[in-house]
């Protein structure tokens, strides 16, 4: 993602977790995680969603990350039966979500966890995509 | 006694608005009785829940009672009114947003066409009806609302009579001080409301919750800043519920003094079941009648 693609969304979406977290814009960095640094319960994703879709007029669906990845992979080559990440799921997903610093994953991760990977980063960029996609779209 | 607050519906089309009244009789529950000699008015928290009730009906008839939405967050609900015994409350919800995974309305309720309360931008998930309340059950809740009023005004004054308002107060209050106060209450599983809220999942109502974080800042601006007056007008901002709270739940409530801006007081609320966080609200204001 360019930096300047960065800076038309970032403050946007800084202004939409404040506002749906309740806490404070100075308290919102690029890499904290939103629901282990910043507290988001899953109404609040529901809640920046909707506010995403007024602001940026795209849309982020729910478990995006994890349909993107099951679509590279797999079912079966994604998730083992314990709810596990395969070791090649753990792998595709750290390709896919490369704007989480590496710190945050660990070596057994559920695919339950993959919510708790997700960066006020990663959200830009998961708006900056849609974006162009439906600019796309609308080029024809 | 119910729990379902829209008598009739006049108006809608599915999945987007609809228009509906709420009679206010002597057999309602949840009054509040401000002055002595006043007629009681319907606490304005279920005033909210029936403009609720009244865009879920329609969210759901949208999907066929397969998916319902329930709880949620509301951005903003401001009172301005109150609604009496013998009035009739229109109500008027508007959804902005309605997919497999969210409701989002608006909506305003009046009396004699002045506008008593208004909710802004409240959010509810969209959830398996099945898992609150046969889908059966829902959809034939929803055909006994009367599409008459006439039907509708008459059968309000047969409800079971009982009004109060004690389900909305805490048991006890705690730690009053400069900083706020503490309310704990203790939800008992044969409280009526929850035979509707819901058959097969029973969970407090948001309202009611909405109702407690109210009455706790009355008792505070009575109790322990000597303020007794009338409040004019309320308004509750970026109130959530993030877990539902159940039957046997004791929840703690933390009401926080923000002091007073302007001629308002400002409180804010968390609320904590077993020390985790079920349900905030960021600001509540109280202007008082000089």
């Amino acid at each position: 993602m360019e930096k300047e693609e960065l800076e038309a969304i970032y403050p946007q979406f800084k202004a939409i977790i404040a506002d749906a977290l309740v806490v404070d814009e100075e308290e919102i960095e690029l890499d904290k995680r939103l629901i282990g640094d910043l507290g988001a319960e899953s109404i609040d994703f529901l809640d920046m969603r909707f506010q995403i879709e007024k602001e940026f007029k795209v849309v982020i669906k729910q478990g995006e990350i994890e349909q993107k990845a099951r679509q590279l992979l797999g079912d079966e080559k994604f998730e083992a039966e314990s709810g596990f990440l395969t070791p090649r799921g753990l792998e595709v997903l750290k390709q896919i979500l490369s704007d989480v610093p590496s710190e945050y994953f660990k070596d057994e991760m559920k695919v339950s966890d993959i919510p708790s990977l997700l960066t006020v980063r990663t959200f830009c960029r998961l708006i900056c995509e849609a974006q162009k996609e439906t600019q796309e779209v609308l080029q024809g | 006694m119910s729990f379902l607050f829209v008598d009739c519906i006049l108006e809608r089309d599915a999945g987007k608005r609809a228009v509906g009244v709420k009679y206010i009789s002597l057999n309602d529950s949840f009054f509040n009785c401000s002055k002595q000699g006043a007629k009681p008015e319907l606490s304005p928290s279920i005033v909210a829940e029936a403009l609720g009730q009244l865009a879920a009906w329609v969210a759901m008839e949208k999907f066929h009672f397969a998916i319902r939405p329930v709880g949620g967050t509301v951005s903003d609900i401001t009172i301005s009114g109150s609604a009496k015994i013998g009035d009739k409350v229109f109500l008027e919800s508007h959804i902005e947003v309605l997919d497999e995974t969210m409701m989002v309305f608006s909506g305003k309720a009046t009396v004699d066409g002045k506008e008593i309360l208004s909710v802004r931008k409240a959010l509810a998930p969209m959830l398996p009806t099945d898992l609150f309340i046969e889908c059966k059950e829902a959809k034939k809740q929803f055909e006994n609302i009367f599409q008459s009023d006439k039907q509708a005004e008459s059968s309000s004054h047969g409800r079971s009579s009982f009004h109060s308002n004690q389900f909305c107060f805490y048991d006890q209050f705690t730690e009053c001080s400069d900083e706020g106060l503490v309310g704990k209450k203790t939800l008992l599983p044969e409280a009526f409301y929850f035979a509707d809220h819901f058959p097969k999942k029973p969970v407090f109502p948001f309202s009611l919750l909405l109702d407690c974080y109210m009455n706790a800042a009355k008792y505070y601006l009575k109790r322990h800043l000597g303020l007794s007056g009338r409040v004019s007008s309320t308004r509750i901002r970026k109130a959530k519920i993030y877990h539902f709270i159940e039957p046997k739940d004791t929840f703690v409530t933390k009401l926080i003094s923000k002091g007073k801006k302007g001629d308002a007081y400002h409180f804010s609320f968390e609320t904590t079941v077993e020390g985790k966080k079920v349900s905030g609200a960021e600001q509540v204001l109280f202007q008082l009648e000089s």
